[in-house]
Parts: structure tokens; C-alpha cells; sequence
């Protein structure tokens, strides 16, 4: 025979004022199955709390009811007491008689009639309820960031620094990402790599980072906690750890200055053996598989030249790719974005004209790391330019293309226009055609307002084209701030392209189970109160991969997905709610419905045995696959059919 | 801090965390900080946590409620056990350096026993200044009306009976009465039944038969349904719409024809179909001004002069 005892609390007036807590207490007592019903003015007091502990033991209690406001309230609360006092936590039964009874109505006498029927489908769930136990699991200390950006770069700084081993994966040979290709940054004008590279070379150096560069993710296994993650380290060719970065067997290379560098944009060339930028981390050079002679012709004239020249004798054409295994508890996905091509907005000319150029080519051409060294030349004909047209939102705020603001192009404009004034001189006519200036930050709008002051011709609108002529190129715009129409002749076009997900951003998804949002940029949990957080529990995402934003904002963004990802890694063991589904394994005929519709990925189909299963880790004990099961055989703990049933049947 | 205290042993070896300001952003602070294992002091300046956000009604772009996504952390916040709420504190004074401060805060006396209080609400109830609500001006709809319409109205009432159930005879009675239902009446008669003038508004927007606006004296409605439509319909609007100068939904100037298009009478043999003060005519396009002379109208009209 079970030992109820039922607690009725007063919450002060709010419940006292239209039930007749004595009447429904008195009720309660005589209840089938309940050996005590007590009543108190506030039963989450210290005093309620006390009151409920010394009553469990004086008599003997194995379940517990509360009739009180709402679970959501205080059902934490309650089940600590009952634990406190002996009886197993998920034994206890909260009736809300304040929020669905007290609350919504104003007849004393017919609400209490409803907190008797509200307690005695309570007493009769109370009275089937299992005690359960929450399963632990154990956490592995250890932390995955995909993308070696500014982005992944301080999230893997911060998690080491709190003392967490970071495996950092970067597809690239390099770590740094868009920033390392930048000159200077807005609005404050430091130099991108001279704030970069310290933190590149930390990165590398720092004990509890592991850099995995020209690497990429191919699996990932598992659930919060414990994720088993294959990572593809493509061959560089190189001994990494014999190259000492000399330079040699680029210097040597047949192909030297005949490949496009993707670092300059295509405004530079490269060999087959390179280093990405003369910052790169690691400083190791790498052989371009997709064009080395030797690895594509097998031939190389009589010997490769690389081969010949490292003193180092780090060249090694036999390496293999190989598949490398990390056990993680927590996941960072800070994988960027891509730059739309400007060649879909063929009015512009992009591909037409070697003068019109995009933002980040231009920011090759102003660095003197660059292809320049630092010099603003024509492409066409590599003299200075006279005239440097800025046209914004190339593809951004365009319902043909990518309805979203970019949040960088007006800045990043802004800036070219200082540094171009600054390299080019006075006499050089800047324009620049905006829709709209959005200078939202701090010290942004400051920073709008001197670059104004510096002779800059400002155009309100959209140009119709971009015409090549002999010469130069012209532009037409109507200017909507003075109602006219200007012709511009300019030497170059700087066009402000549009920031998109990466095109693998699906596949990516898929691999990793996380949604995307419509634009196709990876979905947070919630946009204000959890931005960092995915709907996969221990995955979180930073930076641009999330939605465009400037590297402030990346940054923010980076160190707060480090410490979201430190209150699952600073604990030893976590423990998974057990209200969660379960499987009857006699009734399940392994149909696999309910793997069809868990959202949260926690139902897999054990194909030996015919049975659906569920991982308890990745359940939220959300239901779906309990009304979903045709046989029945899925089950929802302590709400099972049985015990809901029982609570109808004693309210009708 | 003199009161320290250490809820776990894993906070003596992290050491503990001051967040000032207990808006979202020190919430959120405080959350992940305690989350993560270390004891976190939240000092908030007024009585209760939150900030600005709970003053908001939605958040863009998304217009979730600000309150329903910030209760949970409010709630979180106050039951966290590695977390030690202060509000209605103050900072004095801060010393020490990375690793080891020693903070001052003044707690603002509260004259509450913040541990005792439930938050039950019997104090307000019992306070001598406590704010009541001012009763707006009772507004009596009896006056706005002429004695006439008030006779109407009330005989119209005791016809049907001053009850909630019989709003809508009521109504139906009121637009018969005046071809509308105007304002001050419908004020009268919310007073009267007892039905919130919002809900009398409800049941006259719904139903297409009631108008809020006064209408003609006589009321053209021209079907526009598949049948009429084939048979010329539109033509026949488009004639109406000439001859009476205006558009259907409006009334002529001298207020003696309103027009209305409808979607079915009911009567597709005889298409194209005029509805004429419930008469029905099956009118051919260009034959509207002759229908139009053969009713009985008013023969001064200026109207009637000119369609013959």
C-alpha cells in the first residue's frame, strides 16, 4: 500500500482567496492511498520546506502531492525537498490550483469543487509514479572548434586559457582566416595582422591547443559530453616538422609566379609549393596537389626542383592523407563565410573589366604584404589611378540576391576611402555610390563623419552599369539626396560584395545535425537568449557562420561560445533529466517512425536486434515519438498511458 | 564580503565573481559564470533584477515577448545556488587586483526581511499610500441622443428584450430604422444590454447586412457571381457606376441610392441580376437608366431627369 502525503499551500492569498484550502485539505485526507494532507500559508518557504521534510518522516511518506501555482515555479523546488526528506524526487506531484484554478476564477465555491478534482487526478498519478534515477554522464575536458578564423581563433584561446585541451580544425594551411587577409581595420585603423598574428602565433604555441591545419572534419559521432569526431589531414608534401619555412622550394619551384594566389584574390600569383602569407600558422610550405608537376604529370623534369633545394630534406611526395580520431565533450563551429561572386550582377562589369575590382582585392592591393607591396595601381595598365569609384551593396539588400545587410560594406568602404586618401594624395577624386550609410557601431558614425570631411563625393543610389570605355569606365547615377543625374568617368570600380553562407554551409549542416536559417547561415537557438547556442546540445557556433557581422562582433561572439562550451566542460558529469521516452522492447516491431520524426536526433534503429533505440544523452522528452509509435511500444517516464488515463478517469 | 559563502566545494578552488548590474546582460553573466562551477555576486542597484528589458512588450525582428524569454532566466537567477542575489545595493568601493578584490557594497535598506517575505502582496493592500486606481468618469450614452431616437431605441429594446441574446435583432431592428447603426446609438444600446460596445462593434462588422455608415434610400446591389459575370455583369456595374457617379460600398451625395456588389442571389437564370430595394431585375447592359424609370422614386429627383 502506497503512502501519499498531500500539501496544500495558501500562497498567500492568491490561492486562500477562492478555494477553501481547509475544506479541500479535509478532502484530501480521506483520498484513497493518502495517509496525510496538510495545509500551510507558503509551502516554498524555509517553514514549508521544513514542514514537508518532518511530515515525509513522521509518516513514513512514499510519494508526495503539492497543490500549488505552476511546476514551472517551483517544481525544482519541491522535488529538492522531497529528496531531502527520503522520498524519490520524481515521486512528487505538483497540482497547479493557483495558475489553472484560483487565478482563473472568481466563484469561491465552484473552484474549490475544481482544486478537489485538480488534487484527486494528482493523488491518483501520485499514487502509479516510478521513482527514477537521473543517469550521469561523464564529460570529456576537451573541446572541438571548426575554422581557424579570428572567430574559432579566440574561442580555442579562451577555452585553453580556462584549461581545457582545444583541438582546432582548419581546412586551410593556414590559420587566420578573412581577417589575416585584411590591411587595416575599422573604425579605430589597426593593423589587422599586427593584432592577428599575436594571437595566430599564440594559437600555435599554446600548451592545450592542438592546430590542425589543412584538415578537415569527415564524422562526428555521439552527443553532448562525449563526441567522437574523424578529422582528414590532407598531405602537405612537406615534412611539417623538418620545414623551417626558408623558402627555398617555393623559390626553386617550376611553376613559380604561374598560380593564382587565392590569399591576394587573384591579384598576385604563386608556385605549386607555397606558403599562403608570410604570417601563415604554421610557417610550413605546402605543395598545391591540384597543380604540382610532379604529383599531377608524375614527371618533373629530371628531378623535382623543391626536392633538390630543401636543405632540409623535408620534401616528401609519398605522404598519404590520413584520418586522425579526438574524443570531445563540447563543439565550436566557427567555419565563416563566402564572398558572393560579382560576377552574377553582370551590369557591373566585374568580369568585363579588370578595373572593377571587389572590397577584399582592394584590401590586397592597399596591404603592403600585397602584390604592390602597398601600391594602388590600375590592373589594366598598373599606373596610378586618377579617379577610384566605390559601389555598396553589390547582391546585399537585394531581393534577387541576398535580402540581408552585409553589416560590413559601408564600413569597410569608409575605410578604403581614408586609406586610399591617405596612399593616393589630394588630387585623386573618390566616389562613393551608397544606398543607405549604416554606420552603427561604436565610433562608426564618428568615423563616417571625418571620412565625409575628406573631399569624398557622396551619391545617394543605385548606378543602372558600370560602361568600359577605352580610357575608363563610366558610370551613371542618379543622386536621390539632390534629384540629379550624375555621370561619373572613373579609372576604377571598387565593388562592395555581398556576405553569404559558405557553399558547403548544407552539407556541413547535415554532418553535423545543426539547422540552417532561411538565409542559409547556420540557426541559433534562440536569437536573443541563447545566439550562441545550436538545437544540438554541446554544439555551439561563432562568427559568420552564424549571420555576417563585423570582427567586434565576431569576437564577442567567439569568446561567448567558449564560455557557453565551459559550463559543459567544467563539469565532471552531467546529468540527463530521466523523464525522458523509453522503449518497450517486446511491443516495438522496429518500423523506425519514431527515427523519422525525433527532432533531436535521439532515436537510431539497432538493425541486429529490430528495435528502435533511444539515446538518453540526446532525448529532451519531447513527446513526438510516443504519439508517433503505432504499437505502442514508445514510453514517455512517469507519463505513461496507464497514469494519464487513471488522472482522466478521476477527473470525469 | 563578509557574508561568504561557499555552496560547493568546487567554488573554493575557482574563487568567485562580481557582476555589476543585474539587466539581461549581467543575468546572463551570472548564469554562465555559475553554470560553470564559480560562486557569482550579482549587484543590482533597484529592488529587483531585469533591467530594461522587462519594460518592453516585444523584441524585434523576431517580436518574441520580452517577459516570456526573460522569466526563465529572472527565475534561474534567483534560485541558482552558486549565485548571491543583491539588490537594492549598492558599489562602494573596490581594491585589490586581478585575481584578489575586495568590493564594498552598501545594501540599501529595504525595511523588508527579504528571507520572511513571500511576496504575498498583503502589505500593499494595507498601505495607507498606496497607489488606487482612479475610476474613469462614467460616460452616460442616454445624452447624446434626441428624444426621438431614444423613444425608438427603447421601444426596440423592450420589443426584443434587454438581453445579451437579443444584441442582434436589436441591431438588425436598428439598421432597419435608420438603413444604419449610428454611433451614439450603439453606445446606448451597449449601456443598456450590457454588452461590452466592443463586442456590439464585433457583430457589426461581421455581418455584411448591418452598415456603420449611413446608407441611401434605396440600395442597388448587383450580383458579380460566375453566372451574372459571364452574362455581362461588369458592364452593368460599370453603367451604374456612371450613371450614379460612384463607386460600390458608397452612397450618392443626395443620399438616395447606395451600391453594393454581391457574390450570389441565388437567382443565375435570370442573369445579369439588380437587387433594387429587394426587388430583383434582370437588367442587360444599357438597360439600367429604363429600370431605373420604371421604380416609383422620387420624380423630383435630378437623378431620374437625367438617365431619361
Amino acid at each position: 500500500m502506497r503512502r501519499i502525503g498531500v500539501f496544500i499551500c495558501h500562497c498567500g492569498i492568491n490561492i486562500a482567496q477562492n478555494v477553501d484550502v481547509k475544506a479541500l485539505t479535509d478532502y484530501a485526507s480521506h483520498l484513497n492511498g493518502v495517509v496525510v494532507a496538510k495545509e500551510y500559508k507558503y509551502m516554498c518557504s524555509d517553514v514549508g520546506a521544513t514542514l514537508i521534510k518532518d511530515t515525509i518522516k513522521e509518516f513514513k511518506l512514499d510519494g508526495v502531492v503539492i497543490a500549488s501555482c505552476s511546476p514551472r515555479m517551483h517544481e525544482h523546488t519541491f522535488r529538492r525537498v522531497a529528496n531531502d526528506g527520503g522520498v524519490n524526487p520524481y515521486r512528487v506531484e505538483i497540482s497547479n490550483i493557483r495558475e489553472q484554478c484560483s487565478w482563473a476564477h472568481s466563484n469561491k465555491e465552484q473552484a474549490t469543487e475544481k482544486a478537489k478534482y485538480l488534487v484527486r487526478s494528482a493523488v491518483s498519478k501520485a499514487l502509479s509514479l516510478e521513482p527514477l534515477k537521473p543517469s550521469k554522464l561523464k564529460v570529456i575536458p576537451e573541446a572541438l572548434v571548426i575554422g581557424g578564423g579570428i572567430a574559432g581563433i579566440q574561442t580555442s584561446l579562451d577555452l585553453a586559457d580556462d584549461g581545457f585541451k582545444v583541438h582546432l580544425v582548419e581546412r586551410d594551411p593556414s590559420v587566420g582566416g578573412h581577417m589575416a587577409q585584411l590591411d587595416k581595420t575599422f573604425p579605430t585603423l589597426d593593423c589587422s595582422s599586427c593584432i592577428l598574428t599575436p594571437k595566430m602565433m599564440e594559437v600555435a604555441n599554446h600548451d592545450n591547443i592542438e592546430l590542425l591545419s589543412y584538415s578537415e572534419i569527415t564524422s562526428i559521432e555521439g552527443s553532448i559530453g562525449n563526441y567522437t569526431v574523424k578529422i582528414r589531414k590532407k598531405p602537405r608534401y612537406v615534412d611539417v616538422d623538418k620545414c623551417t619555412g626558408c623558402g627555398d622550394c617555393a623559390t626553386a619551384c617550376r611553376l613559380k609566379d604561374r598560380i593564382v594566389s587565392e590569399f591576394n584574390q587573384g591579384m598576385g600569383k604563386r608556385g605549386a609549393a607555397y606558403m599562403p602569407f608570410p604570417q601563415a600558422v604554421p610557417l610550413k610550405y605546402v605543395i598545391d596537389a591540384k597543380k604540382c608537376l610532379f604529383l599531377t604529370k608524375g614527371k618533373c623534369g629530371e628531378e623535382p626542383l623543391c626536392k633538390k633545394a630543401c636543405a632540409q630534406d623535408a620534401i616528401n611526395f609519398n605522404q598519404k592523407e590520413e584520418i586522425v580520431e579526438r574524443k570531445v565533450g563540447a563543439i565550436v563551429v566557427a567555419t565563416g563565410y563566402d564572398i558572393m561572386d560579382p560576377t552574377i550582377v553582370y551590369e557591373y562589369g566585374y568580369d568585363t573589366s579588370p578595373d572593377v575590382i571587389t572590397t577584399l582585392e582592394m584590401e590586397r592591393l592597399i596591404s603592403s604584404s600585397g602584390p604592390t607591396k602597398g601600391e594602388i595601381l590600375r590592373p589594366s595598365n598598373q599606373q596610378k589611378p586618377k579617379s577610384v569609384t566605390f559601389i555598396l551593396c553589390i547582391g546585399s539588400r537585394d531581393e534577387t540576391q541576398c535580402t540581408w545587410c552585409c553589416r560590413i560594406g559601408c564600413m569597410t568602404a569608409l575605410k578604403q576611402v581614408y586609406l586610399l586618401r591617405e596612399k593616393l594624395g589630394e588630387d585623386v577624386e573618390i566616389n562613393v555610390c551608397y544606398n543607405d550609410l549604416r554606420s552603427f557601431g561604436k565610433g562608426y558614425e564618428e568615423f563616417y563623419r571625418k571620412v565625409r570631411g575628406l573631399h569624398t563625393n557622396m551619391f545617394r543610389g543605385r548606378p543602372s552599369e558600370v560602361r568600359t570605355m577605352k580610357e575608363n569606365l563610366k558610370i551613371d547615377i542618379f543622386d536621390t539626396t539632390t534629384n540629379k543625374l550624375f555621370e561619373i568617368k572613373t579609372d576604377m570600380v571598387v565593388l562592395v560584395p555581398a556576405m553569404m553562407p559558405r557553399t558547403d554551409a548544407t552539407e556541413f549542416a547535415r554532418l553535423l545535425h545543426l539547422t540552417l536559417s532561411g538565409d542559409g547561415f547556420f540557426l541559433e537557438a534562440h536569437p536573443k537568449l541563447r545566439p550562441v547556442d545550436t538545437f544540438v546540445n554541446g554544439i555551439f557556433i561563432a562568427g559568420c557562420c552564424q549571420a555576417p557581422k563585423d570582427i567586434q562582433d565576431t569576437v564577442s561572439q567567439a569568446s561567448a561560445a567558449a564560455s557557453r562550451a565551459a559550463t559543459i566542460l567544467s563539469q565532471e558529469e552531467l546529468e540527463i533529466d530521466p523523464l525522458i521516452a523509453m522503449v518497450d522492447e517486446d511491443a516495438c516491431t522496429g518500423c523506425g517512425i519514431c527515427v523519422e520524426v525525433c527532432p533531436y536526433e535521439a532515436r537510431t534503429l539497432n538493425e541486429r536486434k529490430r528495435i528502435a533505440e533511444v539515446n538518453d544523452a540526446l532525448c529532451a522528452g519531447c513527446g513526438g515519438c510516443i504519439a508517433a509509435c503505432p504499437s505502442n511500444a514508445s514510453i514517455h517516464k512517469n507519463f505513461t498511458k496507464k497514469q494519464l488515463l487513471n488522472m482522466v478517469d478521476d477527473i470525469m | 564580503m563578509t557574508n561568504e559563502k561557499n555552496p560547493t566545494t568546487s567554488t573554493a578552488k575557482h574563487g568567485s565573481v562580481l557582476v555589476l548590474g543585474g539587466g539581461i546582460a549581467g543575468i546572463q553573466s551570472a548564469l554562465d559564470l555559475a553554470d560553470a562551477g564559480f560562486k557569482v555576486y550579482l549587484v543590482e542597484k533597484q529592488p529587483s533584477i531585469g533591467g530594461t528589458m522587462p519594460q518592453l512588450d516585444k523584441t524585434f525582428p523576431t517580436n518574441d515577448c520580452a517577459m516570456c524569454i526573460l522569466a526563465p532566466k529572472l527565475v534561474a537567477t534567483g534560485r541558482h545556488p552558486n549565485i548571491e542575489l543583491m539588490t537594492y545595493s549598492d558599489l562602494k568601493k573596490i581594491e585589490g587586483e586581478i585575481g584578489n578584490f575586495t568590493v564594498t557594497i552598501n545594501k540599501k535598506a529595504r525595511s523588508v526581511d527579504e528571507s520572511l517575505c513571500n511576496g504575498c502582496g498583503l502589505c500593499v493592500e494595507q498601505c495607507l499610500v498606496r497607489f488606487k486606481p482612479q475610476k474613469p468618469k462614467q460616460y452616460d450614452a442616454t445624452k447624446s441622443l434626441e428624444k426621438n431616437d431614444l423613444k425608438e431605441v427603447d421601444h426596440i429594446m423592450n420589443t426584443y428584450g434587454k438581453t445579451s441574446d437579443a444584441i442582434i435583432p436589436i441591431m438588425q431592428a436598428i439598421n432597419e430604422h435608420y438603413n444604419h447603426l449610428p454611433k451614439n446609438i450603439l453606445r446606448y444600446v451597449s449601456q443598456e444590454v450590457g454588452v461590452p460596445l466592443a463586442q456590439v462593434y464585433h457583430v457589426a462588422t461581421f455581418y455584411t447586412s448591418f452598415s456603420l455608415k449611413p446608407r441611401g434610400k434605396h440600395t442597388i446591389k448587383v450580383c458579380m457571381g460566375t453566372a451574372c459575370h459571364v452574362r455581362g455583369s461588369p458592364r452593368v456595374l460599370d453603367e451604374i457606376q456612371r450613371v450614379l457617379k460612384i463607386e460600390p460600398g458608397e452612397t450618392t451625395d443626395d443620399g438616395m441610392f447606395t451600391l453594393e456588389t454581391v457574390n450570389c442571389l441565388g437567382a443565375c437564370a435570370i442573369g445579369p441580376v439588380v437587387v433594387i430595394d429587394e426587388k430583383y431585375y434582370m437588367v442587360k447592359p444599357g438597360e439600367f437608366g429604363k429600370i431605373l424609370n420604371t421604380i416609383t422614386l422620387e420624380k423630383s429627383s435630378p437623378l431620374i431627369a437625367e438617365v431619361k
